[in-house]
């Protein structure tokens, strides 16, 4: 009886061995939560932490003789600044290219009334399996004569099959319907994309927004092997660098106490420059989130 | 149904017989691209007026030079050292700077596309992978005909000859000028030591004792750390053990049959090596995380006082007391004279001071090669290695009475806090030394001349330097002679599988696992692998170069 006046007020009966349930799975999720966030965090303290204590292997918890030197250095050097600039660019020209063309190509293909269809989403699904490899691909930039341009690195990845396809299905989630009323008040194939698809598509747009801005702002291979000036390089090539050289020279033996007096002050440095290129993307998540779930979970189950 | 397949596969032909008529008709209209050609590339019309003119190009003449960026230096363009390279020979060098960490990845397709600068910074597998291509210029005619301060270089260090490939240059060596030789060496804490009144070891075996009295005193260390796995530290500890490692176990030997090149861990001498660390295992001496150890964790230990000996990059030793000194005054690292084996001898391999195994090849395309080649000679001159070593001449740097460079104190003085350290930040400011582009490079002998002026030097320093500089027992590395392509492969395929089965033994033997008697079963085992055979391949490639 007891047991059903309480099931009035919470509609379903919890038990102990729910309850049970509950804390050790709040804890094993709280543990996954440390796993995710403590790197994050271990780098943010080191990065703000004094050099001796970091080289002594003292800062765990708590970041030790609180320095923004770090930081400093990192701000002094112009090519980093440059670099950033240079980055947002690419991402920036390098996302709407993205956008503008994967939906000009899904859009199409996801009408099925359009003549050839399949043939079109065959060979564009064929590019998913195949590629022509490294070599082709930089030989196609050079004669295209992109090399060492901003267009060799927001041209050839202009479309992401993979992102396309997304795309496509979310377009074919609109019902048919729509597109013949609006074909019956006069409006033509730009109109009808422009005014009925697009604004109904903000969900699949922002996920596709964000899958495409994070790839060019993480992409650093491309940058790498079609640029050939400094002053044109993105920020993480220049982080990479910094990141990993410092791992190799180490074991140079023709010349090898040169590269011990930065050894000191290296890692809070290298965790300086990781927190200042990771910022900025991280911030627009919060923005798109809720777009982002909604967006990638269409997609998915309409496939 | 049917109809639907018919009406795809048509459609699907068309398209492709439309695409294959795009890209064919496109195909004569381009014009081949080379991706060398400069605008700004102005060729000199006739070497006659070159020799008139004073400088080695008639007219302004841009010369890209492609090579990788370390952070700790970045490259400027167009820098004073740059600037005045161009103004005494009229050659302008625009630089294509990669960063180190990738600059293997970054050439690779350059050289698989054959689309390189007209100077980029290549190796000697490079020259083995690519030299007979046609890629790269082939420069010993010109180095026998063209060339004066090269020539005179290529003379006087006979052991260049190993970085032909079948007789012929493809690649211009960086030379090291006035380095001081180091090496890898036993760095200790000798504060502690005199502190508990120990003597400081002079055998190997002294050494387990001095650190196992250390282990008493302190119980919580573990007094000898090492980093970055087991091989890697055998590579430092096996030859001034009596045996060797190499790169990758076969090691050149002074000490066998006259000096030979031998494979290190198919000798009995091996077991020396293997022993003598189980000792220091068992004896709770070396640390047991030696074998995995990271860079980071080694120097956690070492300057946070939990470790009192490394055998590695003995200049490191300087570092760590400096960080160490901020929290006890008294700390000192320094290097040991090098400790004698088991057998009594003292061995141990400078760094590599004379050729630094870095190359500067042409590419065959370049416009007008004989004025790249002189202007390339003239960086081997005193006059070019003054200036892309210590920039320019009155501001940056004056001669000395024995006509030597040294820098000017009122502008280092400008980089005292300057980071990562004044002479880094020197260097990119002005464009020069080994980090840049340099043939006649320095490293030591500018970074001591600006530490000194800095006041970054401290007396640590010489003694250092002083301990290093003369003890006997260091003795020059050898270059490897160049292998036929054949011979390479032979190499590779050998050391692939005798590698794997050898590294997977190494920390059985020291942890005691397998008893060291165990080891000769090992060492047959490498000598079916072909051992004997890595021996011969290199011997006979020795040999052939002095014939």
């Amino acid at each position: 009886m007891k047991t059903r006046i309480n099931s009035k007020n919470s509609a379903f009966k919890i038990s102990t061995g729910y309850r049970i349930f509950s804390v050790l799975n709040y804890i094993a999720l709280l543990l996954l939560v440390f796993a995710t966030v403590y790197p994050m965090y271990y780098i943010l303290i080191v990065s703000i932490s004094s050099g001796t204590f970091v080289s002594r292997g003292d800062v765990t918890i708590f970041p030790r003789g609180i320095t923004f030197s770090a930081y400093k250095t990192v701000f002094q050097n112009s090519d980093i600044w440059r670099s950033y600039i240079n980055t947002l660019l690419y991402t920036t020209v390098g996302t709407f290219i993205n956008i503008l063309l994967s939906s000009m190509c899904a859009y199409p293909l996801s009408r099925k009334d359009f003549y050839g269809r399949s043939v079109f989403t065959f060979i564009v699904a064929f590019t998913m399996f195949m590629s022509g490899g490294m070599i082709p691909l930089y030989l196609t930039v050079l004669k295209l004569r992109l090399i060492d341009t901003m267009w060799a690195i927001v041209l050839p990845p202009a479309i992401s099959t993979y992102n396309m396809i997304i795309m496509r299905t979310f377009f074919q989630g609109i019902p048919i319907s729509l597109q013949e009323s609006a074909f019956l008040d006069g409006a033509n194939d730009l109109q009808i994309i422009w005014k009925i698809i697009l604004p109904l598509s903000k969900p699949i747009m922002a996920t596709m927004v964000l899958f495409y801005a994070v790839g060019h702002w993480n992409s650093f291979f491309p940058a790498l092997i079609y640029l050939n000036s400094k002053s044109k390089y993105p920020v993480q090539v220049l982080l990479r660098n910094i990141v990993i050289a410092g791992e190799f020279a180490d074991q140079q033996t023709s010349i090898g106490n040169v590269e011990s007096n930065f050894a000191v002050i290296a890692t809070n440095y290298k965790y300086a420059v990781i927190i200042i290129s990771v910022v900025p993307i991280l911030l627009v998540y919060p923005f798109l989130q809720k777009h982002f779930a909604k967006g990638v979970m269409v997609g998915a189950i309409k496939g | 149904m049917k109809k639907s397949y018919v009406r795809n596969g048509i459609l699907f032909i068309c398209l492709v017989l439309i695409l294959s008529m795009v890209t064919g008709c496109t195909q004569p209209a381009q014009k081949p691209v080379d991706g060398n050609t400069n605008k700004n590339d102005v060729t000199t019309p006739d070497n006659n007026d070159t020799e008139q003119t004073s400088k080695i190009s008639e007219k302004e003449r841009v010369i890209k030079v492609m090579f990788g960026e370390h952070p700790n230096q970045p490259v400027k363009e167009f820098a004073p050292a740059q600037q005045e390279i161009f103004k005494k020979t009229n050659i302008k060098l625009d630089f294509e700077i990669v960063p180190s960490s990738n600059y293997e990845d970054k050439k690779k397709i350059l050289l698989a596309t054959n689309n390189l600068p007209d100077i980029l910074k290549i190796n000697k597998n490079d020259v083995n992978d690519y030299g007979k291509m046609g890629i790269f210029l082939p420069l010993m005619d010109y180095v026998n005909n063209d060339m004066v301060y090269f020539k005179e270089k290529w003379d006087s260090i006979p052991d260049l000859i190993k970085v032909t490939l079948d007789g012929e240059l493809y690649g211009f060596p960086v030379i090291a000028r006035n380095e001081a030789k180091n090496g890898f060496g036993p760095v200790i804490r000798v504060d502690l030591l005199e502190k508990h009144n120990i003597e400081a070891p002079e055998t190997f075996d002294e050494l387990i004792d001095v650190l196992a009295q250390l282990k008493e005193i302190y119980p919580d260390s573990s007094p000898w750390s090492m980093r970055s796995g087991t091989v890697k530290n055998i590579q430092k500890v096996a030859y001034m053990l009596g045996s060797g490692y190499g790169d990758n176990g076969i090691y050149y030997d002074y000490d066998v049959d006259g000096g030979r090149y031998v494979f290190g861990p198919a000798t009995p001498e091996f077991k020396n090596v293997l022993s003598y660390l189980n000792k220091a295992y068992e004896a709770g001496v070396l640390d047991r995380d030696y074998a995995v150890a990271t860079k980071q964790q080694w120097e956690e230990k070492l300057t946070s006082g939990k470790s009192f000996f490394f055998l590695d990059n003995s200049g490191f030793g300087l570092n760590y007391t400096n960080n160490l000194r901020k929290t006890d005054p008294d700390a000192k690292f320094q290097v040991l004279p090098i400790l004698a084996n088991q057998d009594g001898a003292r061995r141990a391999i400078f760094y590599a001071t004379t050729f630094t195994g870095e190359m500067y090849g042409v590419s065959a395309k370049v416009k007008d090669p004989d004025t790249v080649i002189k202007f390339i000679d003239w960086m081997y001159s005193e006059e070019g290695s003054n200036i892309s070593n210590f920039g320019v001449e009155g501001e940056t740097f004056e001669l000395d009475a024995n006509g030597e460079p040294q820098f000017i104190e009122s502008y280092v003085k400008d980089f005292v806090d300057a980071q990562p350290a004044p002479y880094y930040a020197i260097y990119s400011d002005l464009g020069i030394t080994k980090l840049n582009f340099s043939l006649w490079a320095c490293n030591t002998m500018t970074q001591f001349q600006i530490e000194k002026l800095t006041g970054t030097w401290s007396d640590l320093y010489d003694e250092y330097w002083g301990i290093v500089g003369s003890d006997d027992a260091y003795v020059e590395p050898v270059m490897d002679p160049p292998l036929t392509s054949e011979e390479a492969d032979r190499v590779k395929d050998i050391l692939a599988s005798m590698n794997t089965m050898l590294e997977q033994e190494y920390d059985k033997f020291i942890m005691g696992v397998k008893d060291i008697s165990e080891y000769d079963a090992v060492i047959e085992s490498a000598k079916d692998m072909g051992a004997a055979e890595l021996e011969e391949i290199y011997n006979d490639a020795l040999a052939r170069l002095s014939n």
